[in-house]
């Protein structure tokens, strides 16, 4: 199967049931565990963010990842209706100061960026869709 | 996510296992920051059966080790996987402390000194 989907709560606690299916489709397609690991964190900080800042409300909400093998490369869907954000848009974090200075603000998208390959962002039918994209070594 | 905190000389080790994450790195951030408060003034943290960190224990160790440094204390890691170890460097935090390959390094290199 080169794709799978699986809806999620908007709680944290469904980070962790959504790694276990990340780290099996990752055995399914043989990615490496640096693969599979840069993948989840990915989607971990992502998710970690909308779940903790992006609802208003305080209903449950319905996220709905997608994760696609496509040729040489890993597609991570994310849509949710959480209000708008755009993580290409967030402040970058700078990881060359030193300790007293740094602030962990910002490093959780800093991190899906650097892993990831490619991410784009857009707004639609009041939902935010953020694609990642990461290529495989062959 | 499991640890356990025992005392190694001058120096609290604490041996994570599973996972330091969103859900669980507030209960962590507590027990460490408790221990850096009335215990001595080394600390040294066993990764070596952590299998993830995200930004939220990033953020933990952070916290820890500026207090630390303000009772001029230090904190070390050891046994870090690959995969945590790639996270260090592009968070930019391999430099803010020392990293030991093993256990056994970081009891000799760094509790013991």
């Amino acid at each position: 199967m080169n794709e799978i989907s699986v809806v999620l709560k908007n709680e944290v606690e469904e980070i962790e049931r959504l790694s276990e299916i990340v780290n099996e489709f990752g055995s399914e397609h043989n990615l490496s565990e640096e693969f599979v690991y840069a993948v989840n964190l990915a989607l971990d900080e992502i998710l970690t963010n909308t779940i903790s800042y992006g609802y208003l409300d305080k209903e449950a909400h319905e996220i709905t990842v997608t994760l696609r093998v496509q040729g040489n490369e890993l597609a991570a869907e994310v849509i949710d209706d959480a209000r708008a954000f755009d993580p290409l848009s967030a402040p970058k974090a700078d990881v060359n100061l030193p300790l007293e200075q740094r602030n962990v603000g910002g490093l959780g998208i800093h991190l899906a960026r650097t892993l990831m390959d490619e991410m784009t962002y857009r707004r639609e039918q009041d939902k935010n869709v953020l694609i990642m994209k990461k290529r495989i070594a062959s | 996510m499991e640890t356990s905190q025992t005392q190694v000389g001058n120096a609290s080790v604490f041996a994570l296992k599973g996972r330091l994450d969103s859900k669980t790195s507030e209960a962590f951030e507590q027990q460490l920051l408790e221990a850096v408060k009335t215990g001595p003034q080394k600390v040294l943290l066993d990764f070596s059966q952590l299998d993830y960190i995200s930004s939220a224990g990033l953020r933990v160790l952070l916290l820890a080790t500026r207090a630390l440094q303000e009772k001029e204390g230090k904190m070390a890691l050891c046994g870090l996987k690959p995969g945590l170890k790639n996270v260090f460097d592009i968070a930019g935090f391999s430099q803010f402390f020392p990293l030991y390959a093993s256990l056994e390094e970081a009891t000799t290199q760094f509790v013991k000194q």
